[in-house]
C-alpha cells in the first residue's frame, strides 16, 4: 500500500512536502468518526476527530499514512497530533509533527515571519531525516513553482464561478481543492488548464456539452472533475458567501437545490486553499526560500484563528462587495472555538453593515443536513423570493 | 450459628426492585414502580420482599441501598453505587464475566470488573436520552406498540431501516417520516435496535472491552436489542434470568461482605 | 453566622445597583470589616489573607484607583504589577459570580450576546457579565495563547466592546533558542505597549522588582508543596486550589509572595504539631487524590463529597510549580522560559509524565480529571491520559462537569461517578468488600 504523509490546516506547506519527494494527502475528514471515539472525547472539534478516523482507516483510498503534519493552530489539532501518536507512533515509524504557526494578529510581524520560517526550516529537517530525502533548494524553487500555478489556475476557476454561478457546482470545487491537496502538482496542472480551458470558452451553460466534448489534454481526471463541476438545474437566486469552518459538500449541495447561488467562500478546504501568494521578496540580499514562504503565508488574509479581528471583517468586506454577495452562510463547526467566538463579534458587525446573515451550526456530518435544510431555506425567502429552477 | 440475612434495594428512577439473600441464596426478589416517591416505593418493595420470604425486618442483619433514589432510604444501613452493585451482582451470576453493560430506563453504563467482581473501571451516560430506555419508549410510543413487543416485531424484519440521527429527538422524527414512506414497521424496530446498539457499543469500546460480557437492566429483555449489540461487539452477551434485579442483588452481596467483615 | 459569601450575596442582591455597589469605596471597607471579623473561620490564615488582597484589588479596579488590564488565566502578569497596573482576572470573577449564585442568569446573558453554549462557561459568564456592564473597564487585554483557544479569542472580542487594545502573546509549541527569543521578544513588545497605552513609564527596575516578587512565590510555593508531600496531607487540596487567585493573578505581587511565605510557615507548623491518628483538621483521611484542573464553582456538593466520604486531595495540577527560578536581570528571557515550560502545551505525554511523578510523590491512591466542559485544552487529552494512567496502575476518573454551568447537573450522576470511584479505591485499598 502506498503511504502518504497527512496534513489538514490550509496553512500546511505542501510545498516543502513536494521538495523532498514525499507523497501528501490532505486529510478532510468523512461521516465516519468512529475510530476516534477512544481518542479524542465527542465534546472536541468534529473535523478533528473525522479527520483522526479517517487516518486510521487508512483514509479510504488505500492510502496508508506514514505520518502527519499538523499545524498548532488550535488545541483540537494538537490533541489530533497527541492522538495519531498514541494510536500509531509507539513504534518510531510513525511521523508526528506539530508546525507551529504565529498569530498574525492582524499586522505584518517581521518577528513573526522568522519564526514561522525556522519552523518550516525545522520541518524539513526533520522530515528529511525521517523520510531519507536530501534537500534541494532547487527542488524547493519548482515546488514553490508548480503550487503557485496549481493556485492561480484553482482561482481562475473560482473567479469563472463569481461570474457564473448558475452553472457551477460549489461542491464539485469544493472536491476539486480537496483533490488537489491529494495529487502531485505537476500532474494536476494539465488537468486543470484542461478544465480552465474548456470551461472560458463556454460560455454558457448550453456549451458546458461542448465543454466537455472539447477537453484536450487533460485526460479521463479532468473529464470527471468537469462533470462534477457541472451544476445540475440552476438557479438565479440569492448570492451567498460563505465562511467559518469547514463545510462538507453535501451542505453546498443542498443551499444550491433550494435556489441558492454560492458566488465566494473564505473556507479552508475551499478558496483559502488557493489565496495568492506575494511576490518573492529578498531578504537581506540572499534569497531566503523558507523566509519567503512564510512571508507569502502569513501575508494571507487572516482565518478566524489568527486573532485578527478588525482586519478580518474588513477583508470579508471586500469579499462581500467583490463576490457581489447579497448574505452570508457563517458556519460554525459544534466545539470549534475559532468559528463560534468569531461569530459573535461579526454578528454585529454585519448586522450594523445591513448584510443579511445566517449562522449554520453542523457536527461535520451530513445527519445534520435536515436541520440545515430548513435554516437554509428561511434564509433563502428572506434574501429573495422563490425563483424558479429550470 | 444462624446464616446472615441482607437485603439490595435498587431505587430506580422507572422500577424499584428489593432482593432478599441469606449466605449465598435469594430467597426472593421484588420488581414495583418507582411511581413518584422513591422512600414510599423502597419500603413497599422491602416489604413485599420480606412476606414473599416470609420473613419480618427485624430478620434481616442488614440493608444495602442502591440507584438514583439510593439517598431516600432511611432504614438502609448504607448506600452504595449501582455500578459496584451491578459489578457484584453480574459476577455472582456468572463468574467469568467481565464486562458488565447496564441499559436502564434513563441511563446507561458499561462496568468492567476483575474476577472478583469489584470494579476496576467504568463509563457512564446519563446526559442522553439516546442509548437508553427512553429512546425505546419514545420510539415504542411513536410505533404504536408496547415495549415488551419490540423483540418479536424485530423478529419479523428481513432487513434493518437505516437511522442515522444520533438524538432521540430527530431520530423520532426519523421514524415518523419512514412510517410515512411505508417502510414496514419490523425494518424500523431492527433499525431502532440497532441504533441503541451502536451507541451502547460506543460507550462499552470507549471503556474497553473485556470477555465474557454481561447485559443487565429492563433493555435487556429486549432479544432484538441483545441480537444487535452482539453483532455490533462481535461478542456473546450472557443474559441473567432477571436483568433488572442485578443492582438489587449485588447490593444485597455487599451487605452480606459488609456485614461479615464488620462482625469478625 | 455572617461569611464573607453570605456579605456580598447581600449586598448584591440588586443587579441593577451593582455597578454603584462595586465602585462605591464603602463596599470594600465593610468587606474588610466581615473579613476581619470572619478571620478565624478560615482553615488557613493566608487563606484569609488572600481573601484580603483579593478583595483589595477588587476595590482598586472597580473603584479606579489605577489603569486596569485584563489578564488570561495562564498570562505572565509579572509585566502588569511592573508598570504598576491593576491586573484584573474576569475568568477569576466568573467563578466568584458563580459562587454567589448569580452564574445561571450572566451565563443567559453571554449567550443571549451570541455565545454557544458550547464554549467554556466561564467565558459565557464573562461575555454575560461584560454585556451588563458589570466588570471594570480595561485599558488593555492581555492574553496569552499557550492554554486556552477561547480567552484570547473572547478578549479580542472584549476589545472591540471596550475599545481597548488586546495585547497577546503567541507561544509558539516546539521550544528551541529561536522559539523562545521570539517569545521574549514579544514579552518585551507588549511591555513598551503596554506601558504607552496605560500611560506609565517602562522601568526596567520596577519590572526587575515584580520578578523579583515572583521569583520569592515560586519558591514559597514549591517550599508549600513539599511540606504537603506527607502522609497525612497538612492541608486540604480543595482549600489549596483557592490558591490559583495567586498563581493567575498574584504572580510578580510583593503581597503574593509574603501570602506564599505565610502559608509556607503555616504549614510548617502544621506539620509539626500533627497527631498520628490520619487527621488532617477536622477530617479523616481514608482517599489520597491527585486533582487534575479545576473543580465546581456553582456550589460545593462534589468537593463536599469527597471530603465527607474521607476523600483528601493531596496534590493537584494547578498547584504544581513547573517553572524554573527567574532572574531579574534577564525578565523578558525568564518569563518567556516559564510560560513556555507549561506541561500542558507540549506532547500528551509531557503532561502524563508530571502527573504520573506527582501520584508517586504525593503516594495517592486515585487520579481524578475534572473534565471541565469546553476546556479543549485539559479534557482534550483526557482519555490518552486516562489509559497511560491506567497502564501504570493508577486508578483514574475522568469526570465530566462544568465549573461554571450546573445547569446540567440535576440529576447527580457527577456524585454518583465519584461515589462509584471512591468505591473502586475502596475495593483497593482494603482488598475487600465495602
Amino acid at each position: 500500500m502506498e503511504t502518504v504523509l497527512g496534513w489538514v490546516c490550509a496553512y500546511t506547506p505542501e510545498e516543502v512536502f513536494a521538495a523532498l519527494g514525499i507523497e501528501s494527502f490532505r486529510l478532510c475528514g468523512g461521516e465516519n468518526q468512529a475510530s476516534a471515539v477512544q481518542y479524542l472525547p465527542v465534546n472536541l472539534c468534529p473535523l478533528a476527530r473525522a479527520c483522526l478516523s479517517e487516518g486510521l482507516d487508512n483514509a479510504g483510498t488505500g492510502a496508508s499514512l506514514s505520518g502527519v503534519v499538523l499545524t498548532a493552530s488550535c488545541h483540537a489539532l494538537v490533541h489530533l497530533a497527541n492522538a495519531f501518536q498514541h494510536a500509531r507512533g509507539g513504534n518510531g515509524q510513525f511521523f508526528v509533527h506539530l508546525l507551529d504557526m504565529p498569530r498574525t494578529f492582524g499586522r505584518e510581524d517581521d518577528a513573526a515571519c522568522r519564526a514561522f520560517a525556522a519552523a518550516l526550516r525545522d520541518l524539513a529537517g526533520r522530515l528529511g531525516e525521517f523520510y531519507g530525502a536530501a534537500w534541494s533548494d532547487e527542488a524547493f524553487l519548482t515546488a514553490i513553482d508548480k503550487q503557485q500555478q496549481v493556485r492561480l489556475l484553482l482561482r481562475e476557476l473560482y473567479r469563472m464561478r463569481r461570474e457564473r454561478p448558475e452553472q457551477f457546482r460549489a461542491a464539485g470545487l469544493l472536491e476539486l481543492v480537496r483533490a488537489a491537496g491529494r495529487t502531485r502538482k505537476e500532474e494536476l496542472a494539465p488537468v486543470l488548464n484542461s478544465l480552465v480551458a474548456s470551461l472560458q470558452d463556454a460560455g454558457s451553460g448550453d456549451n458546458w456539452d461542448s465543454a466537455q466534448d472539447g477537453m484536450q489534454d487533460g485526460g479521463p481526471a479532468a473529464a470527471v472533475f468537469l462533470e462534477h463541476l457541472r451544476r445540475q438545474g440552476s438557479s438565479l437566486g440569492p448570492r451567498l458567501l460563505v465562511t467559518g469552518n469547514s463545510l462538507p459538500p453535501a451542505y453546498f449541495d443542498l443551499i444550491e437545490d433550494l435556489g441558492g447561488n454560492v458566488v465566494g467562500d473564505d473556507l479552508c478546504q475551499s478558496y483559502r486553499y488557493c489565496l495568492p501568494d506575494t511576490e518573492q521578496t529578498l531578504d537581506g540580499g540572499g534569497r531566503d526560500l523558507f523566509m519567503t514562504l512564510a512571508r507569502s503565508y502569513l501575508r494571507r488574509p487572516a482565518c478566524p484563528r489568527m486573532l485578527a479581528g478588525a482586519e478580518r471583517f474588513a477583508y470579508l468586506q471586500a469579499l462581500i462587495r467583490e463576490c457581489q454577495a447579497q448574505g452570508v452562510v457563517y458556519h460554525a463547526l459544534k466545539f470549534c472555538d475559532a468559528s463560534i467566538y468569531e461569530y459573535a463579534l461579526l454578528r454585529n458587525r454585519f448586522m450594523e453593515a445591513g448584510v443579511p446573515v445566517l449562522y449554520l451550526e453542523t457536527e461535520y456530518r451530513d445527519a445534520g443536513l435536515e436541520q440545515a435544510r430548513t435554516r437554509i431555506q428561511a434564509f433563502l425567502e428572506v434574501l429573495g423570493p422563490p425563483t424558479e429552477k429550470y | 450459628m444462624r446464616l446472615m440475612i441482607t437485603a439490595g434495594i435498587d431505587v430506580g428512577s422507572l422500577s424499584t426492585d428489593a432482593v432478599l439473600m441469606r449466605d449465598g441464596e435469594t430467597l426472593s426478589q421484588i420488581i414495583i414502580n418507582t411511581g413518584a416517591m422513591a422512600r414510599a416505593a423502597a419500603e413497599r418493595a422491602f416489604e413485599l420482599a420480606l412476606s414473599a420470604a416470609g420473613l419480618q425486618a427485624s430478620d434481616v442483619d442488614a440493608v444495602i441501598a442502591t440507584g438514583y433514589g439510593r439517598m431516600s432510604v432511611p432504614f438502609a444501613d448504607s448506600q452504595v453505587t449501582e455500578i459496584s452493585c451491578h459489578g457484584r451482582g453480574s459476577a455472582w451470576l456468572s463468574p467469568k464475566v467481565r464486562t458488565v453493560i447496564d441499559i436502564g430506563g434513563q441511563d446507561s453504563k458499561a462496568i468492567r470488573i476483575d474476577g472478583k467482581g469489584n470494579v476496576v473501571d467504568f463509563l457512564m451516560n446519563d446526559k442522553c436520552a439516546a442509548g437508553t430506555g427512553r429512546f425505546l419508549e419514545v420510539m415504542a410510543q411513536r410505533l404504536e406498540l408496547e415495549l415488551a413487543e419490540l423483540g418479536r416485531e424485530d423478529q419479523q424484519a428481513a432487513r434493518a431501516a437505516q437511522i442515522s440521527s444520533m438524538c432521540t429527538v430527530f431520530a423520532e422524527s426519523e421514524v415518523v417520516s419512514l412510517i410515512a414512506q411505508g417502510v414496514p414497521r419490523p425494518e424500523i424496530v431492527r433499525g431502532l435496535h440497532r441504533s441503541i446498539a451502536e451507541r451502547t457499543a460506543g460507550l462499552a469500546n470507549r471503556l474497553g472491552l473485556a470477555p465474557e460480557v454481561m447485559m443487565t437492566g429492563g433493555v435487556a429483555k429486549n432479544p432484538g436489542v441483545v441480537r444487535a449489540l452482539s453483532e455490533k461487539l462481535g461478542a456473546k452477551i450472557i443474559l441473567p434470568p432477571e436483568p433488572q434485579i442485578v443492582g438489587a442483588l449485588g447490593a444485597a452481596l455487599i451487605a452480606q461482605q459488609k456485614h461479615a467483615r464488620q462482625s469478625v | 453566622m455572617m461569611d464573607v459569601e453570605g456579605f456580598m450575596r447581600h449586598m448584591l442582591c440588586d443587579r441593577q445597583r451593582w455597578d454603584r455597589v462595586l465602585s462605591s469605596p464603602l463596599t470594600y471597607t465593610l468587606l474588610g470589616g466581615v473579613l476581619r471579623l470572619t478571620r478565624g473561620n478560615w482553615p488557613l490564615d493566608a487563606m484569609y489573607q488572600m481573601g484580603v488582597f483579593a478583595f483589595n484589588e477588587t476595590g482598586r479596579a472597580y473603584v479606579g484607583k489605577a489603569p486596569v488590564v485584563w489578564s488570561s488565566a495562564f498570562f505572565p502578569v509579572e509585566l502588569a504589577w511592573g508598570l504598576g497596573l491593576c491586573p484584573f482576572s474576569p475568568e477569576v470573577a466568573a467563578a466568584y459570580i458563580a459562587t454567589l449564585g448569580f452564574g445561571e442568569e450572566t451565563m443567559s446573558m453571554g449567550e443571549q450576546a451570541g455565545y454557544s453554549r458550547d464554549i467554556c462557561s466561564f467565558h459565557r459568564c464573562i461575555a454575560g457579565a461584560a454585556s451588563a456592564g458589570n466588570l471594570p473597564r480595561p485599558a488593555a487585554l492581555l492574553a496569552s495563547t499557550h492554554l486556552c483557544d477561547g480567552a484570547p479569542l473572547l478578549f479580542q472580542n472584549l476589545a472591540a466592546l471596550y475599545g481597548a487594545p488586546l495585547l497577546a502573546l503567541d507561544i509558539p509549541y516546539n521550544s528551541s533558542p529561536e522559539a523562545v527569543r521570539y517569545v521574549a521578544g514579544q514579552l518585551e513588545q507588549l511591555w513598551l505597549s503596554l506601558a504607552d497605552v496605560t500611560g506609565q513609564r517602562p522601568d526596567r527596575d520596577k519590572l526587575a522588582e515584580a520578578v523579583r516578587c515572583s521569583e520569592r512565590f515560586r519558591v514559597q510555593m514549591q517550599r508549600v508543596n513539599e511540606l504537603r508531600c506527607r502522609v497525612p496531607s497538612p492541608v486540604s487540596g480543595n482549600d489549596m486550589l483557592g490558591f490559583v487567585y495567586l498563581f493567575f493573578v498574584g504572580q510578580g505581587s510583593r503581597e503574593a509572595a509574603e501570602i506564599a511565605a505565610g502559608l509556607a510557615k503555616e504549614i510548617e507548623r502544621r506539620v509539626a504539631g500533627l497527631g498520628r491518628s490520619g487527621q488532617t483538621g477536622t477530617q479523616t483521611e481514608k482517599y489520597r487524590l491527585l486533582w487534575m484542573h479545576l473543580k465546581p464553582y456553582y456550589n460545593n456538593e462534589l468537593m463536599k463529597f469527597v471530603e465527607q466520604d474521607g476523600g483528601v486531595l493531596a496534590m493537584e495540577e494547578f498547584s504544581h510549580v513547573y517553572w524554573t527560578p527567574l532572574d531579574p536581570e534577564q525578565p523578558f528571557l525568564s518569563l518567556a522560559r516559564k510560560t513556555m515550560s507549561h506541561f500542558a502545551f507540549k506532547p500528551v505525554t509531557e503532561r502524563i509524565r508530571v502527573m504520573a511523578e506527582l501520584a508517586r510523590k504525593y503516594r495517592v491512591d486515585g487520579i481524578v480529571h475534572f473534565s471541565h466542559h469546553g476546556c479543549r485544552t485539559a479534557s482534550g487529552g483526557a482519555l490518552m491520559i486516562k489509559e497511560a494512567l491506567r497502564d501504570e496502575g493508577w486508578p483514574v476518573l475522568v469526570l465530566e462537569g462544568d465549573c461554571i454551568d450546573g445547569r446540567n447537573e440535576a440529576c447527580g450522576g457527577m456524585l454518583t461517578r465519584m461515589q462509584a470511584f471512591l468505591e473502586i479505591l475502596q475495593e483497593r485499598k482494603l482488598g475487600c468488600a465495602l
